[in-house]
């Protein structure tokens, strides 16, 4: 069968309907597939938007929310400080702030440091996010002002405050244990454990009283220049707060000030109407006299009596004068005390000078029936001081001594001078001064008899005048009494005003078992020992574990007693803490105590030691300002830490002791002998080289490092008992006779008695002994032989040798360093050990031309 | 004959002088005490007809023996002149407040305090129950 055409034709066109069917449907499917993903995306953009939208939803909430309660902290902050009152202590304040800035800004730790102006450092006040421990160490740590304000380069800053970022960062942090410096990986902008913001508390002015620090920001950003903004606020706030503090504990103090002053007015308004009223009875005393008895002559002027008319005008005049001396004794005072004085210092002989005034006072001991005169210990002791106003002391002195002395009675006038130091005594053997009266009788009129009785007239003005006379010389007057026996009046005043060196004694001393006298003696041994310009002596105090200054020389008043020191703080807390010496030889380059040099010292250099009594700490010892400028050594260190052993004896013994006056006696004795010696070896040329020379050969010779420190002791006091020879023998020409002689060889065992009471090492007494005996048994005091003498004895014999042949005397020349050395090696196994000698050689060959005897050889 | 018998207390030698010279040229008879307590033992014994004191004075003040004196009966009537170096009004008030009978302050004139002495015998005279004569 042949299909057909038709057929064929619809089954074409079925295929080609097919076909286009087919290819409908793909195109179909296509564009469905390509709605589907755009819808999809639609819907995803959607989803996003959405997310999105809930998203900016919540941070919008958040930061409504945050700002809600940070502004609620702001306002609580700035209503505390708005109501900063007397009620509201600094610190609470501070802690609101502290707080403040945790909450509101959003930092987990904050450190709030004040300055402390008075010791110019930044203390930490107030803490927010520490543990206990933290506070504890930081606030132990204090940040010295310089130190932190050099922190604030303008490179850190933002707004006003400086953010020191980790990797900027210019100190070590000292690394406590369990510390992580490091948490790994980190955004950009994300907060560093190390990194720090610093916000400094300014005044209107600019002043930086203070800062606050910020770590750990609960964001774990960077802050942003908004969070430093907010920060400033609360800062201002806090030094708002401060400043009210301060300004309310100044007016605090002020007030108690006041208080005091009011009282004090009032006490010397008492005191103004007791003078007027004293001054004006002593004034008008002569004044009726005077008007009586010319009233009567001017009345009866025509009498005949001639002899009641001399006799009146006798009284006249006796009056008149009288009077005057009253007024110039009111007058002399009222300059003395206002300060508008001048002095002029000059040589005199002070003997004379009581002489003279004996001279004047005879008339008025003669009326009375007293004996006086004037026992010099010595026909000549020259003093430097203002001739007139030391008279005038002895006047008063004398003058008070016999009013207030019975008839029959003495007045002694006693004049001497010992370690440079000019002694006056004005001795009698009247009425006395009770024990209690003996503090009050400087006072202005003051007079034993003021309660009731008046039977010693007189102005009262003698005493607190000569008192001021003292002073104004750089000395001190004291008395002594025994009711019914008499009194004595002691002046000490330095014999020449370089010498006197002031010692200034601090006002403040819980304790009293130690005199002013072996203070003053205690320091100005060290100053001259130790060749330095300024010494002091700190005392522990217990109670607040606070060093104060007992006594100084070269430190003004109100250093001395103004200074406190915190046991651990600064230098001498440091040393008084650890029991340990402390030499520092450049302090503004020492790492430990970059530059905190204090203002009074004119050198770097210092030195400071520790005061100790059976292994405690009892006060610090401090010397600056080397005579020679140079700084103190490791020598200078062991000369005085043996001198501080000495001076705690001294100090344990007296106040072991309270009521025996004979121990301070011999510690006196001791110690002025210790000074003159000073004083006199520094005459010589080989200053201060001996205590030196003796540690370094000591060293050399292999001795211990207490045995080194007892030699430099030594060699510093061996010839104390020296004096005592006289000086007539050292410097007499010609050979020394017999007697003279035998007075030299004492001299070792006069110097080992001398330095007995403050001294506690055998080995001390034993070398000082044995400096003079020879290896070969000739020597003296004992004879000792070869190794009979102790070693350091043997290093002092040749010291003291070399010394004394290259110093010379009156009746030898000065040997030079050659021939010195020659005469030494000529002797040596004879009289000095070989080795020691050896030693010597060597050490004085390093010194070169540092040594002044080899400097003017070569010459 | 003596005007009357007065008492110069002072502890200020030249003053009891000058008043001893002054008063007996003017005709009265004159005995004298350095101290309190020796005032107060002259009072009993010369019954003095007028006393001079002073103020500041060993052993017992002015003002005490000036107390004593007024409180005793046979003593109260004598008039008494303090004559004193403290010159405040308090001073002088005090001194009233003991009985003084004058107040005089230091320097003062002789010839002034003479006539002070005139008056007040004078006046004490009149004043005086006059038994017959």
């Amino acid at each position: 069968m042949i299909p057909s055409v038709e057929l064929l034709w619809a089954l074409a066109a079925s295929a080609l309907l097919i076909v286009e069917q087919v290819r409908h449907r793909r195109t179909l499917r296509h564009e469905l597939r390509s709605l589907r993903s755009s819808y999809d995306a639609v819907i995803q953009r959607n989803e996003e938007l959405t997310q999105a939208s809930d998203k900016m939803g919540d941070l919008y909430r958040h930061q409504l929310l945050t700002s809600r309660k940070r502004a609620a902290r702001i306002k609580k902050v700035l209503e505390i400080a708005m109501s900063m009152n007397s009620n509201l202590s600094l610190d609470k304040v501070l802690h609101e702030v502290v707080h403040a800035v945790a909450d509101a800004a959003g930092f987990r730790i904050v450190l709030l440091r004040v300055l402390d102006e008075a010791k110019g450092v930044f203390e930490a006040r107030s803490f927010a996010g520490l543990n206990r421990d933290a506070i504890r160490k930081l606030e132990q740590h204090t940040i010295p002002q310089k130190e932190f304000e050099s922190w604030l380069k303008e490179e850190f800053r933002i707004s006003r405050s400086y953010f020191i970022s980790h990797e900027r960062r210019f100190w070590r942090r000292n690394e406590d244990e369990g510390y992580t410096p490091d948490l790994g990986a980190r955004k950009e902008g994300e907060w560093h454990q190390e990194d720090v913001l610093f916000v400094p508390l300014y005044t209107r002015d600019g002043a930086v009283i203070g800062y606050l620090s910020v770590d750990d920001p609960i964001d774990r950003n960077v802050p942003s220049k908004e969070t430093v903004e907010t920060l400033e606020i609360l800062a201002t706030q806090a030094v708002v707060a401060i400043q009210n503090a301060n300004l309310y504990e100044r007016l605090n103090e002020s007030m108690t000030q006041l208080e005091v002053a009011t009282e004090r007015a009032e006490e010397l308004n008492d005191l103004k109407d007791q003078f007027l009223s004293t001054v004006s009875h002593e004034l008008r005393t002569p004044l009726t006299s005077i008007k009586a008895y010319a009233e009567a002559l001017l009345e009866h002027v025509g009498s005949r009596n001639v002899d009641t008319q001399r006799q009146f005008l006798g009284v006249v005049v006796e009056q008149s004068q009288k009077l005057s001396r009253l007024i110039e004794a009111i007058l002399e005072l009222t300059q003395l005390e206002s300060g508008r004085f001048r002095m002029s210092r000059e040589p005199f002989n002070v003997v004379a000078l009581a002489e003279e005034v004996q001279g004047l006072l005879r008339s008025a001991a003669e009326a009375k029936g007293i004996a006086m005169r004037v026992e010099p210990a010595v026909p000549e002791v020259v003093l430097e001081a203002d001739r007139g106003l030391v008279k005038r002391v002895l006047f008063n002195l004398g003058n008070n001594a016999i009013k207030f002395t019975e008839e029959g009675g003495t007045v002694t006038f006693r004049v001497g001078l010992r370690e440079r130091v000019v002694h006056l005594e004005v001795e009698d053997t009247g009425i006395g001064i009770p024990q209690e009266e003996l503090g009050k009788i400087f006072d202005r009129f003051y007079q034993v008899d003021n309660r009731d009785d008046r039977i010693y007239p007189g102005a009262g003005l003698g005493l607190t005048v000569s008192k001021s006379i003292v002073e104004w010389h750089g000395g001190e007057i004291t008395a002594k009494s025994e009711p019914g026996k008499g009194s004595s009046f002691t002046v000490l005043l330095p014999a020449t005003a370089m010498e006197a060196g002031v010692i200034t004694q601090a006002t403040y001393r819980p304790t009293r078992s130690v005199s002013d006298h072996l203070t003053r003696l205690t320091v100005e041994m060290i100053a001259e020992v130790m060749n330095a310009r300024t010494a002091s002596f700190m005392l522990l105090d217990e109670e607040s574990s606070e060093l104060y200054i007992r006594a100084a020389r070269g430190l003004r008043e109100e250093v001395v007693n103004g200074t406190r020191i915190k046991l651990g703080d600064s230098i001498s807390g440091w040393v008084a803490k650890h029991g340990q010496p402390l030499l520092v030889t450049n302090i503004e380059e020492d790492p430990r105590f970059g530059r905190r040099n204090g203002h009074q010292y004119e050198t770097k250099s210092l030195l400071s030691v520790p005061v100790k009594v059976q292994g405690r700490v009892i006060g610090v010892i401090n010397i600056n300002n080397k005579i020679s400028c140079t700084p103190f050594t490791d020598d200078d260190r062991a000369l005085l830490s043996s001198l501080s052993d000495r001076v705690a004896l001294a100090w344990q013994r007296v106040s072991e002791h309270e009521a025996s006056s004979d121990r301070t006696e011999e510690a006196a004795r001791a110690i002025t002998a210790i000074i003159e010696n000073a004083r006199r070896s520094r005459l010589k040329l080989s200053t201060g080289t001996m205590a030196a020379r003796a540690v370094a050969l000591g060293r050399k010779l292999g001795l211990s490092e207490n045995e080194v420190e007892v030699l430099a002791y030594v060699a510093s006091v061996h010839d104390v008992g020296m004096e005592n020879v006289g000086r007539e023998i050292l410097d007499e020409p010609g050979r020394l006779d017999h007697e003279a002689w035998s007075r030299v060889k004492v001299h070792p065992v006069r110097s080992a008695e001398i330095v007995k009471p403050i001294e506690f090492q055998e080995q001390v007494t034993e070398i000082i002994l044995a400096h003079h005996e020879r290896m070969d048994g000739r020597g003296y005091p004992r004879g000792l032989k070869g190794e009979q003498i102790p070693v350091g004895a043997r290093i002092i014999a040749v010291l003291d040798a070399y010394e004394s042949m290259t110093v010379g005397r009156p009746y030898r020349h000065a040997m030079t360093h050659t021939e010195a050395m020659q005469e030494l090696r000529r002797c040596q196994g004879t009289q000095f050990d070989p080795g020691v000698v050896e030693a010597f050689a060597q050490l004085v060959a390093t010194e070169g031309n540092t040594n002044p005897v080899r400097a003017r050889e070569a010459a | 004959m003596s005007k009357g018998k007065i008492l110069v207390v002072d502890d200020e030698i030249y003053i009891v002088h000058i008043l001893d010279f002054s008063l007996g040229m003017e005709g009265y008879e004159v005995i004298t005490a350095l101290d309190g307590e020796q005032a107060l033992e002259k009072v009993a014994s010369e019954k003095p007809d007028l006393i001079v004191l002073d103020i500041m004075m060993p052993k017992l003040d002015g003002y005490e023996v000036c107390k004593s004196i007024k409180s005793n009966s046979s003593t109260q009537n004598i008039p008494v002149i303090l004559l004193s170096a403290k010159g405040r009004n308090v001073d002088q008030k005090l001194g009233f407040d003991v009985g003084a009978d004058d107040y005089i302050t230091k320097p003062f004139s002789p010839r002034k305090l003479v006539e002070r002495i005139n008056q007040l015998l004078g006046q004490t005279v009149t004043e005086r129950p006059t038994p017959s004569t």
